[in-house]
């Protein structure tokens, strides 16, 4: 069943439209991040389905009701902010009780809830304290609580981690998702950050200017991006793309880049020939071997298990991921070779994936 | 040998160089400027008054001993107690009505709305026009029967109010214009303190079920709370200081109806060249001060 539905949704300011009809169904129960560089829309579609913009078309529902024009309270959401705005003149216990005491509910039930969210979130003895007397994970944390005691039908995220340090960002992040594995509430959570959205999501929407521009768990995005700019976005390091033309020889494919290196491509692209091409291949994807591809060295970087190998090909940028310990000199030019069965083709002019025919036969 | 002998000398002031030389000294040094203008300006004009208090001299020649005299005389002449009562009309009604009026279009203008800029400036002038101007002017449209004020009563077919020659209506218009000139310092303030407050607390209020009015209560009214009792405080110290806007309105009339604190000790001063008495109302003004602000903040921290 789902749980939110949006339809068509679209929102301008002015003259500027921002959202250029959205369509989105998230299911029950599950956590689902919208992700995109900043000004695709995301929080504004976040804030639209909070109720804290308005809509200028289309619909959105919530349960089985079409909440456009319902208030943020009557919403059955809970919000969790980037500031957290936690009121700073309120205990921590009089922040999470807010929202209950504003609906009159008994003493008695406001001390549970309050007790049963902070439990949940190792809050109990902050409770009398202060805002301006937790740390930022700790205040991170009382948002959550108030955003728990309200029961809400839906949790909404927006960037909660980006004002915590590297080490806060990734306990937190395991922290939110053990929380959604404990309540099983429909969470919808807005990044700019891929890693969260990866680490995080059982789905991710992929936003870019105002449209969603694919959608999908985690691993299908990686697998199989759609496009140009869904393929650079999620991973990281992010994927190598090198322009080039389909070419043939002797029956098989490949793809001619810039420094006339051909480019090994799996099965028929027959009716590609001769089309400018994107080619996209993981660092990771890449390994010692062959020599399919020439990379003039500028950076090696050693992490330990991985080498980092930053890199140029004609007037494009490569990194190469490998597995060992490799060590060559800056400007040296190194043969690798690539994973065939990874690699990706894209549209160089629309920016869409491309399939081989057997490929699509495959798939039909 | 010859080292130490030339030493010698300096021993004895070798920690005062030292302590210069290390810098110690730089920070009275640079306080020394501040601290002699304020014993100039302050500390001893301060002293010489609380010394003439005690005394029973004129502005002509400084008196003998009295002791408390000065302050028993006053605190059981009429005019102290009428004095007194009006102060503290003047400063209640003065912080209460600019607090309303100032908080009042605070909020308006915190709002998005046509021409926010130019009334934000508009609602300055009366706090920047010099009060003798501005007070001068007032006085002209209220003060007798052909004045703008009661040239449009008498248009509606009314009869003329002589606003500055009756006592309630003399206090009711030396309260209003007082108003008038300070809500402004009030406005600004309260607005600086709105646009401090983040906006992402609204949202959350909004979220977790306040209307309008809740948000203003549990919201902003806790946010601007702290700014507000100091605004309150300087309203209170301005008010009970002010000598403006009674003595250029109504110098204290009618019937010493709208006479303060400082308008007393003015007329003792200068009208009844007596000094000390003068200096007397001075202190006692500024011990009810004094012992208002102290509580006052007193308050504030255990809130």
């Amino acid at each position: 069943m789902s749980q939110v539905e949006i339809r068509e949704l679209r929102k301008s300011y002015g003259a500027l439209e921002i959202l250029h009809g959205v369509s989105l169904n998230i299911e029950e129960g599950k956590f689902v991040v919208l992700v995109g560089p900043s000004g695709c829309g995301k929080s504004t579609l976040l804030r639209m389905l909070a109720g804290l913009e308005t809509v200028t078309s289309g619909d959105i529902f919530i349960g089985s009701d079409r909440v456009n024009d319902t208030q943020p309270k009557d919403r059955n959401i809970a919000m969790v902010f980037q500031s957290y705005a936690l009121y700073p003149h309120m205990t921590v216990a009089e922040n999470m009780s807010f929202s209950l005491r504003l609906k009159r509910e008994s003493p008695a039930v406001i001390e549970r809830e309050v007790k049963r969210a902070a439990e949940i979130l190792g809050l109990t003895t902050l409770l009398p304290r202060y805002p301006r007397q937790l740390s930022g994970g700790q205040r991170q944390r009382v948002a959550m609580g108030r955003a728990i005691v309200r029961n809400p039908q839906v949790f909404l995220f927006d960037e909660p981690l980006s004002n915590l340090d590297a080490k806060l960002r990734v306990q937190m992040r395991a922290e939110i998702k053990q929380l959604h594995q404990r309540l099983e509430t429909t969470t919808v959570y807005v990044t700019h950050d891929q890693i969260e959205a990866m680490t995080m999501a059982d789905e991710i929407v992929v936003m870019r200017d105002g449209k969603i521009e694919q959608r999908g768990a985690p691993l299908e995005l990686y697998d199989r991006p759609e496009t140009v700019f869904v393929a650079s976005f999620i991973g990281s390091p992010s994927m190598n793309l090198l322009r080039g033309i389909v070419v043939t020889k002797d029956g098989t494919f490949g793809v001619k880049v810039a420094n006339g290196d051909v480019l090994p491509l799996d099965g028929d692209w027959s009716k590609f020939v001769g089309k400018s091409v994107t080619y996209g291949i993981r660092p990771e994807d890449i390994s010692l071997g062959r020599d399919d591809l020439r990379v003039r060295v500028d950076v090696i970087e050693p992490t330990g298990p991985e080498t980092q190998v930053l890199g140029t090909v004609g007037g494009d940028k490569v990194t190469v991921l490998l597995k060992a310990r490799a060590d060559y000199a800056p400007d040296a030019t190194v043969g690798f070779a690539i994973d065939q069965t990874h690699v990706h083709v894209f549209d160089a002019e629309s920016g869409r994936r491309l399939t081989s025919s057997s490929q699509k036969a495959l798939a039909h | 040998m010859s080292l130490v002998a030339e030493r010698a000398p300096y021993a004895g002031r070798s920690s005062v160089r030292q302590w210069w030389n290390n810098g110690n000294a730089l920070p009275y040094l640079l306080l020394l400027p501040s601290a002699v203008v304020i014993g100039v300006v302050i500390l001893i004009p301060f002293f010489e008054a609380l010394q003439y208090s005690f005394t029973n001299s004129s502005l002509l020649e400084v008196g003998k001993f009295v002791g408390l005299d000065n302050y028993t005389k006053l605190l059981s002449s009429k005019d102290f107690w009428n004095a007194f009562r009006f102060s503290v009309i003047f400063a209640l009604a003065n912080v209460i009505g600019c607090y309303i009026l100032g908080l009042g279009l605070a909020l308006l203008m915190n709002m998005e709305m046509p021409f926010r800029g130019f009334f934000r400036v508009a609602l300055l002038l009366p706090w920047i026009i010099p009060s003798v101007v501005s007070i001068v002017s007032w006085r002209w449209m209220v003060a007798d029967h052909n004045a703008v004020f009661n040239q449009i009563i008498q248009l509606f077919g009314g009869r003329p109010i002589f606003f500055l020659s009756n006592n309630d209506w003399a206090q009711f218009i030396v309260v209003l214009i007082k108003i008038w000139r300070s809500f402004p310092f009030m406005m600004l303030s309260l607005l600086a303190a709105l646009q401090g407050i983040d906006r992402s607390l609204y949202e959350a209020a909004a979220l977790d079920g306040a209307t309008k009015w809740k948000a203003f209560w549990h919201v902003t009214l806790p946010q601007i709370r702290d700014v507000s009792i100091v605004l309150c405080l300087l309203m209170t110290i301005w008010s009970v200081n002010d000598f403006d806007t009674p003595f250029l309105l109504t110098q204290g009339g009618p019937a010493n109806s709208t006479e303060n604190f400082v308008l007393l000790a003015y007329k003792y001063t200068f009208a009844r060249n007596d000094l000390g008495t003068g200096a007397a109302i001075s202190f006692v003004t500024l011990i009810i001060l004094m012992v208002f602000i102290v509580i006052m903040l007193r308050r504030q921290r255990e809130a």
